[in-house]
């Protein structure tokens, strides 16, 4: 046997496939060719890279109307499919409670609205937006406090799993996060009618230190596990730990 | 038995990864990815309950197969052109282990598809030569003769980066 021809018989060693035989004949080899003992080697050191190649994320899956609306043969399950992936992605319709007026002691209220975070309550419901930014900000932090919230969630009849409210903080506008929260592990149930979460029932994680404003901003973004949620509503807010100037 | 959003939530991941080592790219992996779990829920009422990952692993390949082939970007299966100068290289000097993950994240650009495929279920999913032919519908002996040119073409691709 040629060199060429041992060469598969190294690979198939490192697969552990080689029968009695051919170990036999390999290693006779093996004993007399630098050549294919180097050859092995480099080619053992090649398999470590299998365990290190990079992980990334998965995207969302993106909804395919073309499927959905589709007539041809298989298409019934696609649609489906892509109804409970929009349904599961779309889940939660969110409203924050009414709130009292901001409270000095307490913090700043910040309500949903349509294309901003604002202090004062909406006039109309924020419907197919998941993101939310406040105009720049100036003021206080309260030491001590926490942010607040309480929100209305109703999925209708599809569970939506592991939603979570992402609060990103800018405090001097220079267009990096400066913290960042999460609150996470909110699942809504399959029954219609709303769900109350509150802030102190929700999983918690936090980078980065709390300052004072001057100039930022903060944005909200509510997903769920799949990613960002298609389609949001209602009249929302958050009580930022924050005294404001005035 | 898994509902369809328990493994999209717990197996979204490896499906994903898996179809981009296979795929290479992430605009063919991510169509790789959509329609393994567009069949995931069509198939799911026949899916018997035993080995999730293993009827995961084998919907993956066949979707990566199909869309390759209809791609028509099959590699010529005739002999590679090794370098036999580099393979005589000595050893141990040429690949830095550090960057392996990454380097050979790249040299595997250098397959065709199904080598590819066979390569990735061989070096991270740890199937046997019977397995990856079951799963590529490929004859054992090819999966043999395949993954020993591949190896020989990752390790020439490897050490001409270096």
């Amino acid at each position: 046997m040629s060199c060429a021809a041992y060469r598969e018989l190294i690979s198939a060693e490192l697969d552990d496939e080689l029968n009695p035989e051919e170990k036999a004949s390999l290693k006779s080899h093996l004993a007399q060719c630098a050549a294919c003992r180097s050859l092995r080697e480099r080619l053992s050191l090649v398999e470590k890279g299998f365990a290190r190649l990079p992980e990334v994320a998965p995207p969302p899956l993106r909804p395919r109307p073309t499927l959905a609306t589709s007539n041809s043969r298989g298409s019934a399950g696609a649609a489906a499919l892509w109804t409970t992936l929009l349904a599961a992605a779309a889940c939660a319709a969110l409203v924050f409670w009414p709130a009292s007026k901001p409270s000095g002691s307490d913090g700043v209220a910040l309500y949903l609205s349509p294309h901003s975070l604002q202090t004062d309550p909406p006039q109309e419901q924020a419907v197919g937006v998941s993101e939310f930014r406040s105009q720049p900000l100036y003021g206080q932090v309260l030491r001590n406090r926490e942010l607040a919230f309480e929100i209305q969630l109703d999925s209708h009849q599809q569970a939506c799993r592991d939603l979570r409210l992402e609060v990103d903080y800018d405090f001097d506008n220079d267009g990096k996060v400066d913290r960042s929260e999460v609150y996470s592990s909110f699942d809504t149930d399959s029954q219609d009618g709303w769900e109350v979460y509150r802030s102190g029932t929700a999983g918690y994680s936090h980078q980065g230190e709390a300052r004072n404003f001057s100039g930022g901003t903060v944005s909200v973004r509510l997903r769920n596990a799949n990613g960002e949620l298609q389609m949001l509503q209602g009249r929302s807010k958050l009580i930022l730990p924050y005294q404001l100037n005035s | 038995m898994p509902t369809f959003e328990e493994i999209y939530q717990e197996q979204a991941g490896y499906v994903y990864n898996l179809a981009l080592r296979m795929a290479g790219n992430p605009a063919d992996a991510d169509d790789v990815y959509q329609e393994v779990f567009l069949r995931v829920h069509r198939y799911l009422p026949t899916y018997r309950g035993d080995g999730l990952r293993t009827w995961l692993r084998r919907i993956t390949a066949n979707v990566f197969c199909t869309q390759a082939k209809k791609r028509q970007r099959e590699a010529p299966e005739e002999e590679v052109g090794i370098d036999l100068v580099s393979l005589e290289s000595e050893p141990g000097t040429l690949l830095d282990e550090r960057e392996l993950g990454q380097s050979l994240s790249q040299a595997l650009d250098c397959l065709g598809p199904v080598m590819r495929a066979a390569m990735i279920l061989r070096g991270v999913e740890g199937l046997s030569y019977q397995e990856i032919a079951d799963v590529l519908e490929i004859p054992v002996g090819t999966v043999r003769s395949r993954l020993s040119r591949a190896r020989l073409q990752l390790l020439s691709r490897l050490e001409a980066k270096e």
